[in-house]
């Protein structure tokens, strides 16, 4: 089996040669396996951010290796980084980010229209997504009609249209309440169980805990990388 | 990404914020409408004009004999000061043709004859005065016109019974005429028929020389404009009409129509030859030959000058108009930094966001484009009606202008357009 996140040596430094220069990231290596559900957690300042730009192809290490599902993108292209993004990353935003002023289904259906996908087999697909999270009723809202739970629901069926290799959610409960926050999880934690591979980012440590696999980042390095015993990957 | 997919984009986003895409549009709708308006007017005008000439001939050549070196033929009155006016009329000394100054029977036939193959017509018309003919109570009025028989050819006029005027009839000094369906309600009353008319005659006078004349022929009135005549042209022959009263034989002025395909320049330098040779050694009189092709060519000139004229003014609107789409573009692009990361995110290369916003910016124009064009022509169709020209709007006009405010949408929506599909999606994810 091939890692699907495959990183060496991964640094990251903005307004290189200049004398505001900054190093975020040191070095990071990381492998992340089909299946995994990894929180990288860290507090502000951390480089998490940095970090899971890098991974959502988002921004491109200054240094260092990294080949996502067999495709090494650093010498990708605008173009062709839209291209991984839209394919091999499902996007999940602490803030929904949502379109506005376009209905759920229409949210859900965009991935797959900026990959060219024909309009009957979009709105077939998004239709089932929006059934899978618990949305289908509400498919023709639009996002100010929704509940900030209903609304990341929609963004999680988004993130998922296109069949991409990685999860990738940003803070996904950090804006709402604890008991849609669970509802959320479970979400994850039922993707998760039907073999996606997700990573979480996040700076709480209890919502990193329910993760099978915790990697910890403190100033540009990792700290840790804990897999707990018994879950199905122990074994990598 | 399919364009339909983007214009609904576009026109969602339209829908968000109407009133200030009306607003944008506003310099596009001025700009389009003014100079739609304009050219339907400009054409309507034109339309007018040569309906006009086409009903006079506007390839009618006129013969007129004229005073030799007058000056006011070939200066602009309007344009000379005080002085030079008074010389003008110090040292010109108007004088009326003498019988021997004008064109004679004589020189028309001959004319005709040389000119055979290239003369549709050859029509003398000679103004002998207005006539009122009482039947009773019935009263018909007419302007009494000495023709030579071509008038029916030249004038176009539709017999709805008996014949036209002969060359007998002249020749032979006949007292008849051909009078119009209109002048017969007026003498014989609303229920007389055309042909009851045949064979009839009236009397009446003209300048104090009693005429009786009889009518061997009925046209076919042709309405223009709104207002119906109370007189209506009644022909005789114009060798009648000299004769019966007494009016001194020739002619000044005869008009000429030329066969289909004979060009009117040589015809006419011709035509001026043959007529001056007669003229060479009268010392007060020549001949000159004019057509209206040439009035009318000019006059559309002036017209294409008011045209380009209100075209420069337009253009500024247009380009005002196409400054503040591309400024509500750049607004729009900025009230949507985030969207535009969020759709980056999700896989929207670069050219499907700057296809995104300049379908935007081609909308608005369009739309814009599209109310000017429909303002443009209700503007410019009520100011052709006011002027009582028949409306003609023009519809390759109306597809270059919504054409044309498509292109002012690419070209001012492309830079705002450049720069939604430029941002790094990392700042524009970020952007609050």
């Amino acid at each position: 089996m091939k890692p699907l996140i495959e990183m060496r040596g991964i640094v990251k430094t903005y307004n290189v040669g200049k004398e505001n220069e900054l190093e975020i990231l040191h070095g990071i290596d990381l492998t992340v396996w089909p299946g995994e559900f990894v929180a990288i957690v860290g507090e502000s300042g951390s480089g998490k951010s940095t970090l899971m730009n890098i991974i959502g192809v988002l921004d491109k290490p200054t240094q260092g290796t990294y080949v996502l599902d067999g495709t090494d993108v650093r010498t990708a292209g605008r173009d062709q980084m839209s291209e991984v993004r839209n394919r091999k990353i499902g996007f999940v935003f602490q803030n929904f980010n949502l379109i506005a002023r376009t209905t759920a289904q229409r949210n859900v259906e965009l991935p797959m229209l900026y990959a060219g996908v024909p309009a009957r087999d979009r709105e077939a697909r998004a239709t089932q997504l929006l059934r899978r999270v618990g949305m289908e009723q509400r498919r023709f809202h639009q996002p100010s009609e929704l509940s900030g739970g209903q609304k990341q629901r929609v963004a999680i069926a988004r993130s998922l249209v296109n069949d991409p290799a990685i999860l990738l959610a940003d803070e996904p409960t950090g804006a709402l309440d604890s008991q849609t926050s669970r509802h959320v999880m479970d979400i994850f934690h039922d993707l998760h169980r039907q073999g996606k591979t997700i990573v979480l980012i996040t700076h709480s440590r209890e919502l990193a805990d329910e993760c099978p696999r915790v990697i910890t980042l403190r100033d540009g390095r990792i700290l840790a990388d804990q897999r707990k015993e018994g879950t199905s990957h122990a074994a990598f | 990404m399919p364009l339909s997919e983007n214009v609904r984009l576009a026109l969602g986003s339209l829908r968000a914020n109407k009133l200030r895409a009306l607003l944008t549009m506003l310099g596009i709708i001025i700009g389009i409408g003014a100079v739609i308006a304009i050219i339907t007017v400009g054409d309507s005008l034109s339309g007018s004009v040569e309906q006009e000439m086409a009903s006079l001939g506007a390839r009618d050549v006129t013969v007129s004999v004229t005073q030799k070196d007058d000056p006011f033929a070939n200066v602009n009155f309007d344009e000379l000061d005080a002085g030079e006016q008074d010389a003008l009329f110090e040292n010109f000394e108007y004088r009326s043709p003498e019988p021997s100054d004008l064109l004679t029977g004589e020189m028309l036939e001959d004319y005709r004859e040389k000119f055979a193959d290239q003369l549709k017509a050859l029509v003398v018309r000679e103004e002998l005065g207005s006539i009122t003919a009482t039947n009773g109570r019935f009263k018909a009025e007419g302007q009494l016109l000495g023709v030579s028989p071509d008038q029916a050819v030249q004038a176009k006029l539709q017999l709805l019974a008996g014949r036209f005027l002969t060359d007998r009839d002249g020749a032979d000094g006949r007292a008849v005429a051909v009078v119009s369906d209109r002048f017969v309600t007026q003498y014989f009353g609303s229920r007389a028929k055309p042909a009851d008319a045949l064979g009839k005659s009236f009397r009446t006078d003209v300048n104090g020389i009693p005429l009786r004349l009889y009518i061997v022929g009925v046209y076919q009135h042709k309405q223009e404009g709104r207002s119906k005549p109370t007189s209506t042209e009644v022909y005789m022959p114009v060798d009648s009409g000299v004769r019966l009263l007494q009016r001194t034989p020739g002619y000044q002025t005869l008009t000429l129509q030329t066969k289909d395909g004979v060009e009117s320049k040589p015809f006419m330098e011709r035509t001026r030859a043959y007529f001056g040779s007669y003229y060479a050694r009268n010392p007060y009189f020549t001949v000159s030959v004019s057509s209206l092709e040439e009035a009318v060519k000019s006059m559309d000139k002036v017209m294409q000058n008011m045209k380009l004229g209100i075209s420069a003014i337009a253009a500024i609107s247009l380009l005002v108009g196409g400054i503040g789409v591309m400024n509500i573009m750049m607004v729009s692009v900025t009230e949507r930094t985030r969207e535009i990361g969020v759709r980056m995110a999700l896989g929207a290369k670069s050219r499907v966001i700057l296809l995104q916003f300049i379908v935007e910016a081609v909308i608005i124009c369009l739309i814009g484009g599209l109310i000017g064009v429909v303002l443009g022509v209700a503007v410019g169709s009520a100011g052709a009606v006011v002027m009582n020209y028949p409306v003609r709007p023009s519809v390759p006009a109306a597809v270059v202008a919504v054409a044309f405010s498509m292109a002012i949408g690419v070209f001012f929506g492309y830079y705002p357009a450049r720069r939604a599909a430029l941002l790094d999606p990392i700042e524009a994810l970020r952007y609050e």
